[in-house]
């Protein structure tokens, strides 16, 4: 038997053998091998598309790694070619990281309970809580700052509190769990506030956020306090480390001895009293709090996070995010100033970053486990495509991808067999033809 | 049953080959069930019996050039709409029933509901047809509730009933039973033969899956007994053998008797366990001394698979004492590895590791604090230490950076092992330490524990292989019904009389206790006679209420 794939053979005595006709440097020599030995090769071949291989020689700037950072070069890019003179003014960037300074604080405490495997989706609802719980505080009351402020930051703990012994305890899904508190803060702030703008915070409170240096505001302080304390609670100590054992798995990680609960416990209260921050300093910068006033940041702190957590590692971390908030800010800004449909684009861009991360993740992660479908190979996707038509490492890996090639061999791929010996392999090799007409 | 030679096999099953990469689970089985029989099917743990079962089921895709024949005719078993799919009908030994459906709905799978004018469901004609269906077995469940809120003899009944229904005589058909009787009582067990019986009256093949020699010595007319992939008696005649000669058959050589068990001097008591109650588990006392390996063997369901996780505190304790060097312990994983315990759990994947993880994030993992420099984690002596502990267990590739999900299961369990030594545990508890481990990995595992339990460990193995308990333990205690039947050390410690006394507990099925479990609550009670299974029931209702 001769076919397009060569003569195969099977030794029952020793195992299957699969031999093969091979041209090694021009000359066909006969390739054998045990059958058993494919699956072991194989998974030696695929570990060749890991990103350490990849084309790009430098792991660390490869678009699956950074590629916010090469998204964020493209929004500058554009936007300097299509509005220059505002796009190219401090006052723009000022404003596009006065205002992130809330998102990535609310971004950042999110983190937290997603590494430990639990949504909260009440950030938003106890940001508009803790607004108008201070507000209220501060023009109805007629409260002292401060105390209004830990009021406010008490109303945080409380709500985290209880939403952690709803899934810890009472063992409600947090997604669940978390939407329903979500409901009952807004009634909550709907209720306090009156449905009614609060205005008229004394200056004392208002001047907390004022802008202190370049025209920032003293929120982008907060903000990067918070996230270098985050990041390093989560990178740096063993706190981080049964977060995301947690997260990765509850039961193995309760196995090796993690008391998993409390972990989730306290993360559910670290992202409420981190929203209620947020949400203090919301009541500060606007001067004004309305019962929804939180709302608009749900949806972008969860793209943020889940851009960041493809950046850099394949995990939520806090400077995937921090960029990834820079980016989402940046590009809407720039559509803003070009004067595109203002009401909704920044909702469409928030929904398709959040889709196309999440979506690009998880492609990832599939492409190692499940079938191997040839759009979801990893040599199918985009920069192994690039790479595939730039030539990149062509000299350097010759084609390994099937077992019978040589990797040592590299006179293989750079000669053309003669004229005379191609005619001898077609002999071997026969070309596939068109079926006729019968 | 009077076997005619003329008559042509319903299925006939010759050269079948499975092979997996590094092993080869079945080889060269042949199998041939003659109309009108009941041809049992029996090996230990991992002899192929459930591979054969697949394979014919037409799940598994058996290795090329094997040779089947229905009805005399060659087909395709794994030709995904083969034309006797009908005619092979199977039970699985997990029964294969939707627990959220009822009854009526798990009979309508795969068969469609019967429907009026509009194509509405005839629930009450279907709930009758269900109910007398059932009544065959003497049993009248709520047809209408989730399978899930069924007792466990009226689930397999189900099973049984729905594998049975619209059985076409027109030609021999084959019924195969993966185990159908591990949860049915003496009365139970009586109807489904008298169902099997009946069957085969009228001209059906089947297949009976079974641990319990006593019946399977009652029902089947020819065994078939695999070991290690492999026939060794291929359609015996039952008439013609007794337990002892199929433990013989199953066992094959004789493993224990060569392998020498020097005579140790053990320490002290390190481990000490007291009256330990669980879901399966009813009173199960035993102690490890330091340098002792102490194994645990039994079927599924007598306990063997909760004792590890039980003795750790994964899963909850109802009663009892664990007591590491004299000490109580409670009975929560944290506590445990505070007291120097550690479990290497049999679920690798779910339990022992977090797939996602480097090397370097798995193995400190209990036991980070060692690391601890202020607040921070210092991370070279940590990478050096699990560097350490890679090298010696031989975990390849030693790539600390490496995730787990990319490592063979061997290397993984290894990286589970580095693990929990690294704790430097007083008592190791291994539940199944080899599953899913090529043969290389099993050998420098077993080295291992054997070197921790010299350097005065103790240590808690259990394990479905009887050879795996000769080769590694001191002392092998039988687990029955969850209970310790018997202890098996020195010259006794041999596989035969393993697998002897782990079957043991079913041929007793009749004096043994069922325990069932509804709303967290135990109901212990004597299995009733069997012919009263319906007045049992009531007895059964009666106590939970």
């Amino acid at each position: 038997m001769s076919n397009a794939e060569g003569p195969l053979k099977v030794d029952p005595t020793t195992g299957e053998v699969e031999a093969r006709l091979v041209l090694k440097q021009n000359k066909l020599t006969r390739r054998w091998r045990l059958k058993y030995d494919r699956v072991e090769r194989r998974e030696k071949i695929d570990s060749r598309f890991d990103t350490r291989r990849s084309p790009f020689k430098w792991r660390k700037l490869h678009p699956r790694n950074i590629g916010v950072l090469y998204l964020y070069a493209a929004t500058w890019l554009i936007y300097s070619l299509w509005v220059p003179d505002t796009w190219l003014t401090w006052l723009t960037h000022r404003s596009v990281i006065n205002q992130q300074a809330i998102l990535i604080v609310v971004a950042i405490g999110l983190i937290i309970p997603l590494a430990t495997g639990v949504f909260d989706l009440s950030i938003a609802a106890t940001m508009s809580a803790a607004a108008v719980v201070v507000s209220w505080l501060l023009v109805d009351r007629e409260w002292a700052v401060w105390p209004a402020i830990g009021a406010a930051l008490l109303l945080g703990l409380v709500i985290g509190a209880i939403n952690a012994f709803l899934i810890v305890k009472i063992r409600i899904d947090s997604f669940i769990a978390t939407l329903g508190m979500s409901s009952i803060l807004t009634a909550f702030a709907v209720w306090r506030s009156g449905n009614r703008s609060i205005l008229g915070m004394p200056d004392s409170f208002l001047s907390l956020t004022t802008e202190f240096a370049f025209g920032l505001r003293t929120s982008v302080i907060i903000a990067v306090v918070l996230a270098v304390i985050a990041w390093f609670v989560i990178e740096h100590t063993p706190v981080g480390r049964y977060f995301f054992a947690t997260g990765g798995g509850r039961d193995a990680a309760r196995l090796a001895g993690i008391h998993t609960d409390r972990y989730i416990f306290a993360a559910m209260v670290v992202s409420a009293f981190v929203s209620a921050i947020g949400g203090i300093l919301l009541a500060s910068q606007y001067g004004s709090t309305q019962a929804q006033s939180g709302a608009p940041y749900l949806l972008p702190a969860f793209a943020a996070v889940f851009l960041g957590s493809t950046q850099f590692k394949r995990r939520f971390n806090v400077p995937g995010t921090f960029l990834s908030v820079l980016v989402l800010q940046s590009g809407v800004k720039g559509l803003q100033l070009a004067g595109v449909a203002v009401l909704w684009v920044e909702n469409l861009f928030f929904g398709l970053a959040l889709i196309i991360s999440v979506g690009l993740s998880t492609y990832q992660r599939r492409v190692h486990g499940g079938q191997r479908r040839w759009w979801r190979r990893e040599e199918s996707g985009p920069e192994y495509l690039l790479g595939r038509i730039m030539r990149w490492g062509t000299n350097s890996t010759p084609d390994t991808r099937e077992w019978w090639h040589d990797p040592a061999d590299s006179q293989a791929h750079h000669h053309r067999p003669s004229r005379q010996r191609r005619k001898k392999i077609s002999r071997y090799f026969p070309r596939r033809r068109k079926k006729e007409n019968s | 049953m009077s076997e005619q030679p003329a008559t042509t096999p319903v299925l006939d099953v010759e050269t079948l080959s499975k092979t997996y990469p590094g092993q080869r689970a079945l080889i060269d089985a042949s199998l041939q069930v003659m109309p009108g029989e009941v041809h049992a099917l029996i090996g230990q743990n991992g002899s192929g019996k459930s591979t054969l079962i697949k394979t014919i089921a037409g799940y598994i895709k058996a290795d090329h050039g094997a040779r089947v024949r229905f009805n005399g005719e060659p087909i395709d078993l794994w030709h995904p709409r083969h034309d006797q799919r009908d005619r092979i009908r199977i039970v699985h030994q997990d029964l294969g029933l939707v627990p959220t459906l009822s009854t009526i709905e798990n009979l309508a799978l795969g068969r469609g509901f019967d429907t009026g004018a509009l194509k509405n469901i005839r629930w009450r004609r279907e709930a009758k047809r269900c109910q007398e269906l059932l009544l065959g077995f003497g049993l009248a469940p709520d047809v209408r509730s989730p399978v899930a809120t069924l007792t466990a003899a009226e689930r397999t009944a189900v099973a049984i009933v729905r594998a049975l229904q619209d059985w076409d005589d027109s030609a021999p058909g084959l019924l195969i039973l993966d185990e159908p009787t591990a949860s049915l009582n003496r009365g139970e067990v009586d109807a489904l033969f008298r169902e099997v019986r009946r069957l085969t009256a009228r001209g059906a093949g089947v297949i009976f899956v079974s641990h319990v020699l006593p019946e399977v010595l009652d029902l089947a007319d020819r065994i078939t007994v695999l070991r290690d992939g492999r026939v060794v008696a291929a359609g015996e005649r039952a008439a013609d053998h007794d337990t002892a000669s199929l433990v013989r058959l199953m066992v094959g050589r004789e493993i224990g008797a060569h392998v020498q068990h020097e005579d140790k001097d053990f320490g002290l008591n390190t481990l000490e366990v007291e009256n330990v109650f669980g879901m399966t588990l009813k009173g199960v006392t035993f102690k490890v001394r330091a340098g002792e390996v102490v194994g645990f063997a039994g079927l599924v369901g007598s306990g063997r698979d909760e004792i590890g996780t039980a003795v750790f505190g994964a899963t909850p304790r109802f009663a009892g004492k664990v007591l590491v060097n004299k000490k109580k312990v409670f009975a929560h994983p944290h506590e445990s590895v505070k007291a120097g315990m550690a479990l290497v759990p049999a679920d690798r994947k779910r339990l022992g590791l977090i797939a996602s993880d480097r090397l370097e994030e798995h193995v400190p993992l209990p036991r980070l604090s060692t690391f601890r420099r202020g607040p921070m984690i210092a991370m070279k002596p940590l990478r050096e230490d699990v560097q350490q502990w890679v090298e010696r267990l031989q975990v390849e590739p030693p790539i600390l950076r490496r995730r787990l999900e990319k490592f063979s299961g061997g290397n993984q369990q290894k990286s589970v092992l580095a693990r929990w030594l690294r704790t430097n545990p007083k008592v190791l508890i291994l539940d199944e330490p080899t599953q899913g481990v090529d043969v290389g990995a099993k050998t420098a595992i077993y080295e291992k524990i054997d070197e921790f339990a010299r350097t005065g460990g103790a240590v808690v193995v259990t394990s479905p292989d009887p050879e795996e308990l000769v080769r590694l333990c001191d002392r092998v205690l039988v687990l029955r019904g969850g209970m310790i039947a018997c202890e098996l050390s020195g010259s006794n410690l041999t596989t035969s009389r393993i697998v002897t006394e782990t079957l043991g507990a079913t041929s007793l099925r009749a004096g043994t206790r069922v325990v069932e479990r509804k709303l967290g609550f135990a109901v212990i009670r004597d299995d009733a006679p069997p012919s009263t299974s319906n007045a049992s029931r009531n007895v059964r209702t009666k106590e939970t209420t």
